[in-house]
């Protein structure tokens, strides 16, 4: 009679062990990873109705972002403009261009345009635009280089850690009210002395500002 | 042969019956697996196990809902969402109007608070304002335009208004009434006085089941010319209240708590604070703020205020007429006669600085005996002045039921209100109101008013509404919508203007019209007004006022002193209630929470009288194993006609379909007020309102009154009663004991009903009347 469990069988149970841990890495690297806002937000980039790009108006003309998100500093909401505040602009610019119909139709009709949301926070999560950009935190510290984007994407995971990272530490964010909208702006080009400078002055602004960087469940979770 | 299984697994395995056999041949035991439906068991477990699998590969769950952002095509000037507005505006009231700014968020109305910047208001605001914002967005709101029981559109509605005003021009309003309610709007005044020109047979009408008119009515009698008085309760050092709740119940009650405590305010050691003097039959507000309050009976402040007449012109000599008058109404000493007195020395002590106050619920010949002693001690023109106002024309709901009657009423048009609820019950005004060929209702709710009626088109909230009032010194205050009609309702003003066939029919134009007569067509002022929610300088002037002594002596003479209550005629007050006002409020969940401020009744309706009363009568608070208080329905009846307990005569629920009681569901049923016929008293002079409200636990079908318009009591069947006032407390007992005036009638032992076919519930009904029933014997106080 022969054996019932071949010689090979012997290694099997190590072979299994090693086996379940690899794919149990696997498994659970995948999830840390692909799970992550890192992962299922950041880079989200939905097609908006109107090619509308901040390259060009915020980069390359200049535009401040309040002249649009007007109510960032007064509201807990930073407002998508009406289409009457492009036509402030475009009623002299493209005035005739194709694909700017949507928002003439809009602002003639008070149809509103379709945009896509691109960054939100859920609803068990109270967030306030005015607060933060009040006290010193800049819109690229949450939204990324909006100013180079031709179609806006998500650049920051804008999750629970990437809140709390910036509250227990706020005071490595904080920059000169003025330069709250100037997304290119830095303490110095070499990093070094940016590093330093942002240190000196964070500080300084949080003592200054009265900056509380809530850290308490109710704070967001209200 | 048969084989004896070695092993065996039960008696009948080893027995090898056939019934065994069957059922270990059978897979499912017999029934189970005879499905006759085609879709096996087996076939939708495959078919929902593949479902099941192919969703999780779609991942629909884990997929990003794409959300769009929808922002204005053109944004509104001055908005930012997520920052609230705030507009200045006024909630009418009776015969006044609180100035209010109103949060709006988002659009949407969300919290009032008195208007600061108003001469008069001194940015207080009361509890029905407060709590107004709830009845926008009562879900049982009337939301259709109903003609001739069915919905139609708001055009046909409108339309049919047009209609009615085209009749109407034919022949000059002949057989067309009005209804309303009162109102201090001077653009309503305005349109009342086009229609009366263009129509000039139409005949109107006012209803109000809590009325503040009478202060008017007596101060013109009074003083000869049509004035209303105005309370500086700040610069009175002596106050005597007669029944009158001046800083609970009574009109602009949120201006007279700043002004009253302003004048016990102490800040510098040689400052003195007002003295109040409160002779009452309830417990109030006021009472209980009072330094020296005296307890009488409500026929009896008559008698009170004589007596004080009599002491007080007795020192101040003159006003002969007054004088010979109260002689015979003060009687013979009263028991209370030292406390008359030193109240009478304290008001001649300060001439000038004193203010004899009256209830609205007091008869008419208390108000003349007040302003007489007001006139005689100098405060008339200091801590009471006198402003001008248009005279009432208005017919009485009596008339107007008399016309109703004489078929003389061809459209009646009902402007706000529920007659057919809170009408007097003499008038038996569902029938009488169905006299009318056409009625057109203008109403908050689909009620029962709703239910008599042809048409009914949706009343929209003043916070909906275009608008305007004065304020109690008469200053203009702006009604200012915040939205839309949430259901399309039409204002009064609005109605009145189709009615009338008139050219300005949007009720901004009537409003703004109206301002354009009063100061002028300035656009900027108009602006300011609408802004800051008052017209500066707008405020009358008070008059210069000559007491007529003869005039209202005549009225004092006429009156008769009621009888002291006895056990067996006891004397019932309805008062306006602290919360739901004359029932009003009955929807609104946050006055029904809110605690009476006397008993701290949420919820209920009690009846309270003294724990002697109650003794008397033979009302026992029954204490069960439970430790739980029970109490009996209270039945009243006065003349032959009974206030009821929960859902008594409540025919309608809010949907306006459904018979009472509705199954299963809670329903809240509105306070009922009805004006009884005059039995307690001698002549007609007292008003006795009673008001019947509810609370309905989870209780189907447990009791069901009859309405009580006929005249007869209304049956009972078990119930339990829940004690809700720790002085109050009744509960089953001894038979009535006589019937003559008021009694409260004792219905059968409650026992608790059953649910069919399931256990005993549990269920407590809560209390019943909203009466307090205040008896010979004492009040609340001890």
């Amino acid at each position: 009679m022969s054996d019932i469990f071949p010689k090979w069988t012997n290694r099997l149970p190590l072979q299994i062990a090693i086996g379940a841990l690899l794919a149990g890495t696997a498994v659970t690297a995948g999830i840390w990873y692909y799970f992550t806002p890192k992962y299922a937000r950041v880079g989200y980039e939905p097609i908006q109705p109107v090619a509308f790009s901040h390259a060009i108006h915020a980069d390359q003309i200049g535009i401040d972002c309040r002249y649009c998100h007007s109510a960032v500093e007064k509201s807990w909401y930073s407002n998508i403009p009406s289409a009457s505040t492009c036509m402030n602009c475009h009623n002299q610019v493209l005035k005739d261009s194709p694909k700017l119909e949507l928002v003439r139709e809009s602002a003639a009709t008070g149809k509103p345009i379709p945009w896509v949301q691109v960054h939100k926070t859920p609803d068990y999560v109270y967030f306030n635009h005015s607060v933060h950009v009040n006290r010193g935190i800049s819109c690229v510290e949450c939204h990324g280089q909006i100013n180079k984007m031709d179609e806006v994407h998500h650049a920051k995971p804008l999750s629970m850690t990437f809140c709390l990272d910036c509250h227990r530490n706020p005071g490595a964010h904080l920059r000169p009210p003025d330069k709250i909208t100037d997304l290119n702006w830095k303490w110095n080009d070499d990093p070094k002395i940016a590093a330093e400078l942002q240190k000196q002055n964070g500080d300084k602004f949080v003592h200054d500002w009265k900056v509380q960087s809530l850290q308490s469940c109710s704070a967001c979770h209200r | 042969m048969k084989i004896i299984p070695k092993y065996w697994r039960s008696l009948d395995h080893l027995a090898d019956t056939p019934e065994f056999r069957q059922w270990v041949e059978r897979e499912f035991p017999s029934g189970a697996s005879e499905f006759t439906d085609p879709v096996s068991r087996r076939h939708f477990v495959r078919i929902m196990s593949a479902s099941f699998l192919l969703a999780g590969f779609g991942l629909t769950g884990c997929r990003r809902p794409e959300e769009k952002i929808l922002p204005f095509g053109k944004a509104p000037e001055n908005y930012v969402h997520g920052v609230p507005q705030f507009f200045a505006t006024a909630m009418p009231t009776r015969s006044s109007a609180i100035p209010l700014v109103a949060k709006s968020s988002d659009g949407r109305p969300t919290k009032v608070e008195g208007n600061a910047l108003h001469p008069d208001s001194n940015g207080a605001a009361d509890r029905y304002a407060q709590a107004s914002v709830l009845n926008l967005y009562d879900p049982d709101r009337a939301m259709r335009f109903v003609g001739n029981g069915n919905a139609v559109k708001r055009e046909a509605a409108l339309d049919f208004l047009g209609e009615v005003s085209k009749k109407a021009q034919a022949d000059g309003g002949r057989g067309l009434c009005f209804l309303l309610e009162r109102s201090s709007s001077p653009s309503r005044a305005r349109l009342q006085k086009l229609i009366g020109e263009k129509f000039p047979q139409a005949r109107w009408f006012i209803y109000e089941p809590v009325d503040f008119d009478i202060h008017r009515q007596a101060a013109s009698l009074a003083f000869g010319k049509s004035v209303t008085p105005y309370y500086k309760l700040d610069e009175a050092k002596v106050i005597v209240s007669l029944d009158c709740d001046f800083i609970g119940g009574e009109e602009d009650a949120y201006i007279n708590i700043r002004r009253f405590t302003k004048g016990r305010k102490i800040e510098k050691p040689d400052d003195t604070m007002n003295r109040l003097y409160a002779v009452e039959a309830l417990f109030t507000l006021t009472g209980a703020n009072a330094d020296h309050r005296l307890r009488v009976s409500s026929g009896q402040v008559l008698t009170v205020a004589a007596r004080l007449a009599v002491e007080i012109l007795k020192q101040r000599g003159g006003f002969d007429e007054i004088n010979s008058a109260v002689q015979s109404l003060a009687g013979s000493a009263l028991a209370n006669e030292k406390w008359i007195v030193e109240c009478a020395k304290d008001l001649l002590a300060n001439p000038g600085k004193g203010l004899v106050l009256v209830g609205q619920r007091q008869p008419l010949a208390v108000h003349l005996v007040a302003n007489a002693l007001n006139a005689a001690l100098g405060n008339a023109g200091k801590t009471v002045v006198f402003n001008v106002v248009p005279e009432a024309k208005e017919g009485t709901i009596s008339d107007l039921a008399q016309a109703l009657n004489a078929g003389q009423v061809d459209t009646l048009v009902i402007l706000g209100g529920n007659p057919v609820y809170n009408a007097p019950a003499d008038l038996n005004w569902a029938q009488t109101q169905r006299k009318a060929k056409t009625i057109v209702r203008l109403g908050y709710y689909e009620d029962e008013t709703f239910a008599v009626s042809g048409w009914q088109l949706p009343l929209a909230h003043y916070l909906e509404s275009w608008g305007d009032a004065r304020t109690a010194d008469s200053t203009l205050v702006p009604v200012q919508p915040l939205i839309e009609p949430l259901f399309g309702g039409v204002t009064e003003l609005e109605t009145l203007a189709r009615i009338g066939g008139l050219e300005t029919i949007k009720p901004h134009d009537i409003v703004r019209e109206t301002y354009r007569g009063i100061a002028g067509g300035n656009e900027d002022n108009w602006k300011r007004f609408l802004h800051d929610g008052y017209l500066p300088g707008s405020a009358s002037k008070p008059v210069e006022t000559q007491f007529n002594a003869s005039a209202a002596a005549k009225a004092i003479g006429a009156a008769k002193p009621a009888m002291p209550p006895t056990k067996d005629s006891l004397e019932v007050v309805f008062h306006r209630d602290y919360k739901l006002d004359d029932g009003r409020y009955n929807n609104n969940g946050w006055l029904q929470e809110l605690p009476d401020p006397i008993t701290k009744i949420v919820w209920e309706n009690v009846l309270v009288m003294s724990k002697k009363t109650a003794d008397d009568l033979g009302l026992v608070i029954r204490n069960n194993e439970n430790n739980q208080l029970f109490v009996p329905l209270v039945k009243i009846q006065v003349n032959g006609r009974a206030v009821d307990s929960a859902g008594a005569g409540r025919q309608y629920s809010w949907s306006g379909s459904r018979l009472w009681p509705p199954a299963n569901r809670p329903r809240w049923t509105r306070l009922r007020l009805r004006r009884l016929s005059s039995a307690c008293h001698d002549g007609d002079a007292f008003r006795e309102w009673r008001e019947v409200g509810a609370h309905r636990s989870d209780t189907p079908a447990c009791h069901y009154t009859r309405p009580l318009d006929d005249g007869r009591t209304a049956a009972h069947s078990g119930g339990e009663f829940e004690a809700v006032s720790g002085q109050s407390a009744l509960r089953q007992g001894d038979e009535p004991r006589g019937t003559a005036g008021c009694s409260p009638a004792v219905p059968q032992p409650a026992r608790p009903a059953q649910r069919k076919g399931s256990a005993p519930v549990g269920y407590v009904h809560r209390s019943e009347c909203v009466c307090r029933l205040l008896g010979l014997h004492g009040g609340l106080s001890e």
